[in-house]
């Protein structure tokens, strides 16, 4: 540099921004993504708005007290249009918290601000709803604003974390942030309440994305339960079609394959260590699986998994150990068992359905859905007449592939 | 027409500029139909992109200000703001006004930079009352004033979007605006300038009824962020964090409120953002809105008695705090509490009505039980909204104008209860010349005296002009000539002008033309206000000193009190006011108590120690130099010297004047 420019900042000092340009933006959309598909529709109606309802009913929420979630909502918020319905219903605001990192200027993001802008005139949705433009691995991060903002809204009567990939995509501790750390922290957060709330978990589920200690952890808290538990043991293995006696072997064979056994196995692994989590907090939660449902988007086989799990505090029992006071009605519950919990989630595991046989084998409820999702995604700006044609295409492409 | 429908075209020249609207509209409107966006050039005159190129805009505050004043004149009961703090990548400001059909906003995209407003134009696109252009379709009094609108966000972003909506329409129309920067040698002979580019797609909607205008600013300017995020700021305090303790700035510490301090880096590829100073907010996380608002006025108040006498904001704020006040003074938003005129005869004040003629006195105004001061005296400001009332948020706080009218304990003072000077003035300006008139003024304000007024930025007088105001408060008072170091400091006052004034505002909005006939009708008024506040309280005062003993309390102290009191008295040329009692106790806690009841109190433990000496020698010296301290401090007080000092500083400054004198409390 010459002497005389040497007082002069380099413009790499000078942060000026990038120069904007227009993004594309279409007015009809007509390109239709697999969270389109009429089985989502199920999830959306049956798993996730029924067990909303059912919450929102016992929950007695105060007038003006909004119902709290927590989303992943995509550019097009289709799961808060499909709750704000419930919550419509029921007169309860909603309130949620969204994150999607959707790349600056692109057309995803004037698609994100439109339907935001849509979702806000819906009706009862709380003025301080928001959809943030961050990843939700961001929240694992406790010195990030992503999580500041979490604990804010938090806790939660919802969460959704409804993902494209898979939940074991990352390693918990990947400098990266992942999803189950992130899920940690939410439990964290979530454990300030004593009050019910839902867990969904969408997920893709598949041998090679899962990593060993990931694995290993899920074996560990099965293990817990085979370890203590014959009864357990039997449904582990029903799970997995095998018996009892070959348990290991099968279990070993069963991480390996795609296939409905793989899928059972690993949402009993990541059930089971959720509900490990939570049943040791003080005062120790109820974890219960309400539903659980598998399709297929890949070639060998299902591979992604629509869960939806609740969380209570059961009442506290005090223990009078010197008898002064009579064994109440509270005294005379089961106390609080992890194993029988483990139990029944394997046992709710056990009645998994399979989304896209339920729809090849029930030709009403697919027509059924089809409408539903053909509104649902005209109140996004999709064409119905496109998005019917589509829809049936899929089925029958499914019927005729299998 | 072609260039309306596809890509930019070039700038047109003015005599099109109807014309090009008129196309533009009908393209937004074909573009229902025919899915291809409505693309248009925008043009701005020289004039106005010159004063904003100059940076007339100087706080980021001032676009968000220009953007809820469009919002109020949209007739919006609710604006609710998100800053992504402490971030600032994008700014969101949605309301839910009338929003724009394709008319309003083909009109205000060819106007960026003009308004619609207050022209019978605006009546037109639905913008302004059928009949009065200077009221909103609902009755509001328009304050968007040379609508600059929305140019005025240029200074946050190059790129935004605006999303709107009509009652009754089956779609919503999108526009993104993309500007250009401004540079001399692309300006036209005509005087207009080629300032950007805009695309508008009309989207089908199902929520009929709704309406409103969402403005989402995308990319906020690195720069523009730096400041939301007080970068300059923490860097400093970083640097000097850096530094051995003697060397450092003391002035670079933190504010005790901020959002903190978040930096971005890349983690493999990712990128990951972290707080390297957490935020500390004066609020909780599970705070409604409004009491967050009351929290963050607390939270600067209560740095009396720990912090310093004076609170001012920039000392206690950070820059997105300070932005979140400024907005909460500017903006036509109601009180934390009540509003001054809606103060009654509970509320433990004296009121007075002030006189409008030269050399009038202000006269009691006994309020009866349950009557308030609006009632008293008629008064029109503040009372009910025609559109239904308006409410901003930012982040989840609710504003509120950060103004509390509860009195300050103080127990060096005459008066004992805070005094409200109320009046209301329309001058007939009939006989003056129309070339000089400037139209119609009338307006309402009141002066409120407190023995204290916190923070510092709430002395002096606020000018607003239909519940809107650009400016913080002027504490020369309008240029008030008169000298009274004490009883200056001790006012708030705020003019509500309803006609006329305007005029006078510069095209900031944020400062007026002095020589503009109604902004020297208010001054005079003011003034003469002031001269009657005085008057009264000086009169109160001697009242009730007559039969007090503080002054006796100057007359019985020893000589060096004395003389400490009547240079304090000497120094403040003001011999209605008693010197501050000072008191010397052990604890920062019975220090902060004293100083919020208005006593001088200094925390020994931050004064030299006295040396050892044998127990009796050692009572006396410290008798001594606890009146050689006090002295000290009064003397200090009465030049005007510790009113701004924080009082660590305060300490210092004592010690070392003690340690001049005591070898003993050098301290090395």
């Amino acid at each position: 540099m010459s002497e005389e420019h040497g007082d002069e900042a380099a413009p790499e000092d000078i942060d000026l921004g990038a120069a904007p340009e227009h993004g594309e933006f279409d007015k009809v959309k007509t390109q239709f993504e697999r969270w389109h598909h009429p089985r989502k529709q199920f999830v959306r109606i049956k798993q996730w708005c029924a067990a909303t309802k059912s919450l929102i009913k016992e929950l007695n929420l105060a007038p003006g007290t909004p119902f709290s979630y927590l989303t992943l909502p995509g550019n097009e918020l289709l799961d808060v249009r499909a709750l704000s319905g419930v919550c419509n219903g029921a007169s309860i605001p909603l309130k949620y918290l969204g994150f999607n990192s959707v790349g600056k200027g692109t057309p995803g993001q004037a698609e994100l601000n439109i339907s935001q802008s849509e979702v806000r005139e819906l009706g009862g949705i709380d003025p301080f709803s928001i959809v943030l433009e961050e990843r939700l691995e961001a929240v694992a991060n406790d010195l990030s604003p992503a999580y500041r903002r979490t604990l804010e809204y938090g806790p939660f009567h919802a969460i959704n974390i409804d993902l494209c990939d898979s939940i074991t995509h990352r390693d918990a501790d990947d400098r990266r942030g992942s999803t189950l750390g992130v899920l940690g922290k939410l439990l964290e957060l979530q454990l300030q309440t004593t009050s019910p709330w839902l867990l969904f978990i969408t997920t893709m589920a598949q041998p090679n994305l899962v990593s060993d200690r990931t694995r290993d952890g899920f074996m560990g808290a099965i293990n817990a339960n085979t370890a203590a538990s014959e009864e357990f043991k039997a449904e582990l293995a029903k799970l997995i079609s095998g018996s009892v006696d070959e348990l290991d072997a099968r279990l070993d064979a069963a991480w390996q394959r795609q296939d409905p056994d793989f899928l059972r196995l690993f949402c009993t692994g990541l059930g089971k260590w959720l509900l490990s989590l939570l049943g040791k907090a003080a005062p120790p939660r109820n974890f219960t699986l309400l539903s659980s449902y598998y399709y297929r988007v890949g070639p060998d086989g299902p591979d992604m998994l629509s869960l939806a799990f609740r969380c209570d505090t059961p009442p506290q029992v005090l223990n009078d150990q010197f008898g002064i006071i009579a064994a109440g009605p509270a005294a005379a519950q089961d106390p609080f068992s992890e194993v029988q919990l483990a139990i029944r989630m394997a046992q709710g595991l056990g009645a998994s359905a399979d989304l896209d046989q339920m729809l090849k084998d029930d030709g009403t409820l697919a027509e059924k859905l089809i409408v539903g999702a053909s509104k649902l995604l005209s109140s996004a700006r999709f064409s119905a007449q496109a998005y019917e044609a589509w829809a049936r295409e899929e089925l029958e492409r499914f019927k005729a592939t299998g | 027409m072609p260039s309306e429908t596809s890509e930019p075209s070039p700038a047109p020249a003015r005599a099109d500029l109807g014309k090009d609207e008129a196309a533009f509209v009908s393209a937004i409107r074909e573009n229902r139909t025919s899915g291809t966006a409505a693309t248009a050039t925008l043009t701005t005159d020289d004039r106005v992109l010159a004063r904003i190129t100059d940076g007339i805009y100087r706080q980021p505050s001032s676009a968000l200000r220009e953007l809820i004043s469009n919002a109020y004149d949209a007739d919006a009961t609710q604006v609710v703001i998100d800053t992504d703090a402490p971030r600032f990548r994008q700014i969101r400001i949605r309301d839910n006004g009338h929003g724009m059909d394709e008319d309003a906003l083909g009109r205000m995209i060819y106007h960026i930079g003009g308004s619609s407003k207050r022209t019978t134009v605006g009546a037109k696109v639905g913008t302004t009352d059928a009949k009065d252009p200077t009221r909103s379709p609902n009755g509001r009094k328009l304050i968007g004033k040379i609508g600059i609108g929305l140019f005025s966000v240029s200074q946050l972003t190059s790129h935004f979007q605006i999303i709107t909506k009509v009652a009754g329409s089956d779609h919503r129309l999108f526009a993104d605006v993309v500007l250009r920067t401004y540079s001399e040698s692309d300006e036209p002979s005509d005087g207009t300038f080629e300032s950007g580019t805009v695309k508008v797609v009309s989207v089908p909607a199902e929520d009929l009824a709704s309406h409103g205008t969402e403005i989402i600013l995308l990319n906020v300017r690195p720069k523009a962020k730096d400041i939301l995020r007080s970068k300059d700021r923490w860097e400093n305090i970083f640097e000097q964090e850096g530094l051995p303790s003697a060397e450092r700035d003391p002035g670079a510490v933190a504010p005790p409120w901020h959002i903190g301090f978040a930096e971005t880096s890349s983690l493999d590829g990712e990128e990951a953002v972290s707080f390297r100073v957490p935020p500390s907010l004066p609020w909780d996380f599970d705070d409604p809105p409004q009491v967050r608002f009351e929290k963050l006025y607390q939270g600067v108040a209560d740095q009396v008695g720990s912090t310093t006498e004076r609170p001012d904001l920039a000392k206690t704020l950070d820059t997105y705090l300070g932005t979140i006040w400024a907005l909460s003074l500017s903006a036509p938003i109601g009180y934390m509490g009540k509003h001054p005129f809606d103060l009654g005869a509970d509320d433990n004040l004296l009121v007075f009505k002030l006189s409008n003629i030269g050399r009038g006195r202000a006269d009691p105004v006994p309020l009866q039980p349950g009557q308030t001061v609006r009632q008293a005296l008629g008064l029109k400001a503040g009372a009910e909204d025609p559109a239904g009332g308006f409410t901003v948020y930012i982040d989840q706080v609710e504003l509120r104008r950060p103004i509390s009218y509860q009195y300050w304990a103080a127990k060096k003072q005459g008066v004992s209860q805070p005094m409200l000077f109320v009046g209301s003035y329309k001058p007939d300006l009939s006989k003056v010349s129309k070339n000089i008139r400037g139209g119609n003024l009338a307006f309402e304000g009141y002066l409120f005296w407190n023995s204290r007024i916190v923070p510092k930025e709430n002395n002096g007088i606020l000018i607003r002009i239909n519940g809107s105001s650009g400016a913080l408060f002027d504490d020369t008072f309008m240029k008030y000539q008169v000298s009274e170091q004490t009883r200056l400091r001790q006012i708030t006052s705020e003019i509500f002008v309803s006609e006329g004034l305007d005029a006078a505002l510069n095209i900031d909005r944020e400062s007026f033309n002095f020589a503009h006939s109604h902004y020297q009708i208010v001054s005079n008024w003011v003034h003469r206000a002031l001269r009657q506040l005085a008057n009264t309280h000086k009169g109160l005062g001697d009242d009730i000193r007559a039969g007090q003993k503080h002054i006796d309390r100057i007359a019985a102290t020893d000589k060096l009190g004395r003389f400490a009191a009547s240079t304090w008295a000497r120094a403040r040329s003001d011999q209605d006011e008693a010197p501050p009692e000072v008191e010397i106790v052990a604890s920062p806690i019975e220090a902060a108590a004293l100083r919020r009841s208005g006593v001088l109190a200094l925390d020994m433990s931050q004064l030299p120690r006295l040396p050892a000496l044998p127990a009796r020698k050692a009572k006396d010296e410290a008798e001594r130099r606890a009146q050689i301290t006090k002295a000290i401090a009064t003397v200090l007080d009465g030049f005007g010297l510790l009113q701004d000092m924080p009082y660590a500083r305060q300490h210092e400054l004592i010690g070392a004047l003690l340690a001049v004198f005591f070898e003993d409390a050098q301290d090395e």
